[in-house]
């Protein structure tokens, strides 16, 4: 099977330092019908994104010649494109950090061709939606939530939601194929004195699965990345 | 007034002053008839007042006595008798016979002042020689050395440190030529454990007396020291007081010691740590980079249709080992890092079932989601746990469940609250289950290294789920039930903190009652 490509050819940086995984990450991209661009740290990506303007990034958080977290601060300050996260499976704090930093998603190693295409269309589109005008009203599976008019139909029928439970899907919905941290979500929601209660989240996202989700217990749109955060997959 | 004193009861003193009473007889009989009778009276004084400087109070009382009877005996008339003529010199021997004993107090009690002055500055010569000796002693044998070599040579006295070794008892420091005496190390045994210093005796001594003294250091009892007298023919204990203080230095050269070691042992348990997780974490990249561009090479293969079939296939068969390859590496890697018991839990509220959803998920190429049947009630409590590592244990168990029953049967799993404060979780599978035998011994496959089971795997992942079960507090067994099996995990829960209702009255602007 193949993937269809993204309507229009993207330029896609991929910052890793081994070179096998750099190969294989390639070759799956122009198998897709994506431009790429190459680099093996964060000094040399540095230049090599100033010369593509890549619409996304893919950055390895091992690097050998440096943190990847200077990367994403540094890229920050001229772009807004994406970054997509390459990382190991411990190291929860490392991924929050790139996350905090400005980082969109990650991708724990290894992963799939299949996973790692369907997380850049959905930071693709995330940006496609960005540019479009229409940004209030957002789909996912039987659902419609409606930013502008404060309403959430399942199934055509209004669904009754807490201004808390609309506030969270709002942000999650809003931030659609991103991977929002425990940390962001509760600044977002409840404020920046509530940064550490995260059983707030585990019973507000409970209460959505329980409204909105076909199977709450394998939910398919408000997903949970253990010891991150949340995402939200439209 | 201080009683008279051991020293001042030897004989010889006594012999002298007798001598110097008859002293002064012969030398004041050429003077009769020259001098007064009082006049000699007070030259006879005077020999007190030499005898109480010279010797202290006891010779200076004996003295005043000798000098009354000598003076009546050989200068008052009649002479060479001790009758007397006149009374009056009743008188001069009554008050000759008080100012006597007036001045031998007076001189004694200043003898007395003087001793003690000089003995105290000898303990404090000792006590500073002590504590300039032992600072300098490194190890616990070297402070052993240098205190017996200061206190024979200033006290002739020995010492003996009684150290505390395993289960809260002491042992003496002794080189091994000397052997040790039983009693006296049960009896240092009482004075570790009560505190209270005590005496006794040493068969191995000949009956000579020790004097044990507890060490107290700042927060807990260093052990006890023993001081005997090098001669045993004394028989007495060393003095309780000096050997209190020197108690006190020895204590703190023990304490010095101690903390200097336990300090040691803090450094080498961090840079051994250090390096063990320097070399995990250099194992765990350089094991996960290949397996990562074997799993991905591998599945660009199987992605890509212009491929033949059977080349496809062999592909996703390398993609899939290389994947239970990694997971293995994963598991390993963790088991040494419990093990390690150094694994800092990052515990937080979490909810089980949105836990299993999101294993669930990660583990949707390998495992066939139909085939798993929650039965998770909505009011499940939160637990407080390590989220990344009971996804580790949820992640092993549905593995092994699926992989132990037949491949399109039922994998159950269920939560409740079945016993006050502990949380309940089963994994049940429809296989062949456990191994009666050996049904507790499931969890600890890994750790005895016995190659029991025939499907390879099974001990690692087990092992694993124990380990960090029990980091959490929690219990896992395993059960053979009448239709399959099943492994129960029992979670200890916390008091979890309140999530504030909200008001109704903050409903969404548009929000319409749902029907």
């Amino acid at each position: 099977m193949t993937e269809p490509a993204p309507a229009a050819v993207l330029s896609v940086l991929i910052i890793e330092d081994e070179p096998a995984i750099r190969r294989f990450v390639r070759d799956t991209l122009r198998r897709a019908g994506l431009r790429t661009a190459e680099s093996d740290g964060v000094a040399a990506g540095l230049i090599v994104a100033a010369e593509v303007l890549p619409d996304l990034v893919i950055l390895d958080l091992g690097l050998s010649d440096g943190d990847g977290l200077r990367f994403i601060d540094e890229f920050r300050r001229w772009s807004q494109r994406p970054i997509l996260v390459l990382s190991a499976r411990q190291g929860e704090q490392d991924k929050v950090a790139a996350l905090d930093a400005g980082a969109d998603d990650f991708l724990t190693k290894p992963f799939s061709v299949a996973e790692l295409l369907a997380r850049l269309r959905a930071l693709t589109r995330r940006v496609d939606r960005a540019r479009s005008e229409d940004g209030a009203v957002f789909r996912f599976g039987e659902v419609e939530v409606d930013l502008a008019r404060h309403t959430v139909l399942r199934a055509g029928a209004a669904v009754h939601l807490t201004a808390l439970e609309f506030r969270l899907l709002a942000v999650l919905v809003g931030h659609a194929g991103q991977v929002l941290t425990h940390r962001v979500l509760l600044r977002e929601v409840w404020g920046p004195g509530h940064a550490d209660d995260s059983h707030y989240l585990r019973v507000y996202v409970g209460h959505l699965r329980q409204k909105l989700e076909r199977d709450p217990a394998l939910p398919a749109h408000l997903l949970t990345e253990i010891g991150v955060g949340y995402r939200c997959v439209l | 007034m201080s009683p008279i004193s051991e020293q001042d009861l030897r004989p010889g003193r006594y012999a002298a002053v007798a001598a110097l009473s008859l002293l002064m007889t012969v030398l004041a009989t050429p003077l009769v008839g020259h001098l007064d009778l009082v006049n000699i009276a007070l030259l006879f004084v005077l020999t007190v007042v030499i005898a109480a400087v010279r010797w202290g109070r006891g010779p200076g009382v004996f003295s005043a006595f000798a000098a009354v009877a000598c003076f009546d005996f050989f200068f008052v008339p009649p002479r060479f008798s001790f009758t007397v003529e006149q009374a009056q010199y009743l008188i001069t021997f009554g008050v000759m016979l008080a100012v006597s004993l007036v001045i031998s107090h007076l001189t004694g009690v200043s003898h007395d002042k003087a001793l003690e002055a000089e003995q105290r500055a000898g303990e404090s010569t000792l006590l500073h020689a002590l504590a300039s000796e032992l600072s300098a002693a490194l190890t616990l044998a070297a402070v052993n050395q240098r205190l017996n070599s200061v206190l024979g040579r200033h006290l002739g006295l020995s010492a003996t440190l009684f150290l505390p070794a395993a289960n809260e008892h002491v042992q003496a420091l002794l080189p091994p030529e000397v052997r040790l005496d039983a009693v006296e190390l049960l009896v240092a045994n009482g004075v570790y454990a009560s505190g209270q210093s005590t005496h006794t005796s040493s068969e191995l001594r000949d009956g000579a007396q020790t004097l044990l003294l507890p060490l107290a250091g700042s927060t807990h009892r260093r052990g006890v020291l023993g001081l005997y007298h090098q001669d045993n023919t004394a028989g007495a204990p060393p003095a309780e007081a000096l050997g209190f203080a020197i108690a006190a230095v020895v204590a703190i050269a023990v304490e010095r010691i101690d903390v200097v070691a336990a300090a040691q042992a803090g450094t080498v348990a961090i840079q051994s740590e250090r390096l063990r997780s320097s070399i995990l974490s250099a194992i765990s990249h350089d094991l996960r980079t290949p397996l990562t561009v074997l799993y991905g090479l591998a599945d660009t293969l199987v992605v890509r249709d212009d491929l033949p079939d059977d080349c496809r296939s062999i592909a996703a068969t390398l993609r899939d080992q290389s994947h239970r390859l990694h997971r293995m590496v994963d598991n390993l890697l963790d088991m040494a890092r419990l093990k390690s018991g150094h694994v800092v839990l990052q515990r937080d509220w979490q909810s089980v079932a949105e836990l299993l959803g999101a294993c669930v998920r990660t583990m949707t190429p390998w495992l066939d989601v139909q085939r798993i049947r929650f039965e998770l009630p909505a009011d499940l409590p939160l637990v407080k746990v390590d989220a990344q590592l009971f996804e580790r244990v949820f992640s092993n168990l549905l593995e092994n469940a699926a992989k132990y029953s037949p491949p399109v049967s039922v994998i159950s799993v269920y939560a409740a609250v079945e016993a006050p404060g502990w949380l309940t979780l089963g994994f049940a599978n429809a296989g062949p289950g456990f191994p009666p035998a050996r049904i507790d011994a499931v969890f600890d496959l890994f750790e005895r290294g016995e190659g029991e089971s025939t499907v390879p795997g099974v001990g690692i992942g087990l092992g694993v789920c124990r380990a960090i079960v029990e980091a959490h507090g929690g219990t896992i067994t395993a059960h053979n039930l009448a239709d399959g099996c099943e492994v129960r995990l029992r979670l200890p829960l916390g008091v979890v903190p309140l999530v504030p209702s909200e008001l109704e009255t903050s409903l969404p602007l548009a929000a319409v009652t749902h029907d």
